[in-house]
């Protein structure tokens, strides 16, 4: 070994013999052959699979309602509320990364609302239509079915935001309210969303009047540029390094599935999103309205646990913390998760460690059987 | 926001590497890469290791340049232009689209979203008169359950008191 090689790490790598690239070479084979299997394991992969039955549909919107061997322990049911971006499936997206067979292994009757795919004739549906009206006959059909007065409502990212609205319109129907990653405080600028939906930057009306809907192509492109490295480069990286493992291409081809399953959200509902929160921080301030009704977060006074990723890009802690401040509960709880903003629900660590602990707050806080 | 170091594109891009290099270097000085140790077959696991580290350092760097850059004025100028040109786009297409439409007598998106605009209209109004008409008769109920206890309390004050259908219908 020269002095050169040494002292300068690169140095080594520069001895170009056979025998190094040896393994590299083999490695690449091995994979190569391996690539029918994994064409036909990501065949086979099917998310979303735990048996449902639709109780309830208006327009596009479904209710699902899951079925389980396990006997209910709990009275209360549970209404799952996902983002009006991508499908609700994440929260079931394989067996043993479902949320839903988390709560239903927990003894919990749990239904998840499905928004569906808005088209253009639903460009004109507003935050009001979704909360005042679909939220609200959402639970309305659960506590009716269930034969219950209060359901649990559980919202993720942007089905957080909804829900927490919905509550503090609706506050007699909600027995308990979980927020999951869900933005409510738009006043810290340093987020990447924040700073690209800047009026000065961003002109939503223009968006909106030419596409009448926001467009799924360019709301994954935009979710996608907030780590680029991570979703262009790393996550291959990763695929190629990893293909051999079964359980890993499984994950992995459900996770593509869902993150390439986007839809179009309703462009008046886009429109005042962006503007009255992203923009303007209306909620937080107790100044947003939908249709006449101003939505007062202190009205909340059921008990409510605010779930946050640390490692999450697209609702920072800083959007999601405040709420706990902002209602008028007196029984609230945070916790926050070393996770990103999809590994809150996907992730094996969060089906281990964050999961069990959701399961017994919710139980505690329940109607028992 | 706005960050101060895209003044200088050169010196920006020489920055970014440098300090890439340097963090490469280091994450390999660390892993302890042995400079002969691939004369054997298999590669010495202190080269894997430092191959690794050197990716993740590479990794992180360019993801914190992407970071600072997708904050910067050039890029949220570039987003900006890119934004209006589609639009542009998109809106000259839909005028010629709906030309042609026009001059082959088709019905258009326009005529069909009026239809579906006066049909919600329809539905709202609808809604609201099923709304009012669910207020009143509820207050008919609740003044006919009100009577109706009065009455029973009058002629009995031992029989318990009646509900009205409506709280009944209640769980």
């Amino acid at each position: 070994m020269t002095n050169a090689t040494m002292s300068n790490p690169f140095m080594s790598m520069l001895p170009p013999t056979p025998a190094m690239f040896m393994p590299t070479f083999e490695g690449f084979v091995e994979r190569m052959a391996a690539m029918p299997r994994v064409m036909e394991t990501a065949g086979k992969v099917k998310v979303g699979a735990t048996p449902h039955d639709v109780i309830y549909s208006e327009d596009k919107l479904r209710v699902l309602h899951y079925q389980s061997d396990i006997p209910k322990a709990h009275a209360t049911p549970l209404v799952l509320c996902f983002a009006l971006v991508n499908r609700p499936y994440i929260l079931d997206l394989l067996p043993h990364k479902s949320v839903v067979r988390r709560f239903l292994d927990a003894g919990f009757d749990v239904f998840l609302v499905d928004w569906g795919e808005p088209s253009q004739n639903d460009r004109h549906l507003t935050i009001e239509h979704y909360v005042c009206r679909y939220m609200h006959n959402v639970m309305s059909r659960v506590a009716e079915f269930t034969e219950q007065e209060q359901v649990s409502l559980l919202g993720y990212c942007m089905g957080g935001t909804l829900s927490a609205m919905y509550t503090s319109l609706h506050p007699e129907m909600v027995k308990n309210l979980i927020l999951m990653a869900a933005p409510v405080d738009w006043a810290e600028r340093d987020a990447l969303l924040v700073q690209w939906t800047d009026p000065k930057y961003y002109d939503v009306d223009a968006i909106i009047d030419a596409y009448g809907n926001a467009p799924p192509h360019v709301l994954q492109g935009a979710f996608a540029l907030l780590k680029p490295m991570a979703n262009f480069v790393e996550k291959y990286v990763g695929f190629y390094e990893r293909m051999n493992d079964e359980k890993f291409v499984e994950e992995f081809t459900a996770m593509e599935t869902w993150g390439n399953d986007n839809i179009p959200v309703a462009g008046e509902t886009f429109r005042q999103f962006v503007k009255d929160c992203f923009q303007k921080n209306l909620l937080s301030q107790g100044k947003m309205k939908l249709g006449t009704k101003r939505i007062d977060l202190s009205n909340i006074t059921c008990p409510v646990l605010n779930l946050m990723a640390s490692n999450d890009h697209l609702v920072t802690c800083g959007q999601s913390a405040p709420f706990n401040d902002l209602v008028g509960s007196r029984d609230r709880k945070a916790i926050t998760f070393r996770a990103g903003h999809i590994g809150l629900s996907v992730s094996s660590r969060a089906h281990k460690e964050l999961w069990p602990n959701v399961c017994e707050w919710l139980g505690e806080r329940s109607e028992k059987i | 926001m706005a960050s101060d170091a895209s003044a200088n594109p050169t010196e920006q891009i020489s920055r970014f590497w440098t300090d890439m290099m340097a963090q490469m270097g280091q994450a390999a000085a660390h892993a302890g890469m042995p400079g002969g140790a691939t004369n054997g077959r298999q590669p010495a696991p202190a080269y894997d290791d430092a191959a690794k580290s050197m990716q993740r350092a590479f990794f992180d760097a360019m993801a914190k340049y992407f970071d600072e850059f997708m904050r910067s004025e050039q890029f949220l100028e570039h987003m900006k232009q890119t934004m209006d040109q589609s639009i542009a786009m998109k809106k000259m297409m839909d005028d010629f689209l709906i030309k042609t439409q026009t001059t082959m007598q088709s019905p258009v998106r326009g005529d069909v979203e009026d239809l579906a605009h006066l049909l919600r209209g329809i539905e709202e109004r609808l809604f609201d008169r099923i709304d009012r008409l669910e207020n009143k008769v509820a207050a008919v109920e609740d003044r006919q359950g009100a009577g109706r206890d009065a009455k029973a309390s009058g002629a009995s004050r031992s029989e318990k008191s009646t509900t009205s259908p409506r709280n009944a219908k209640k769980r």
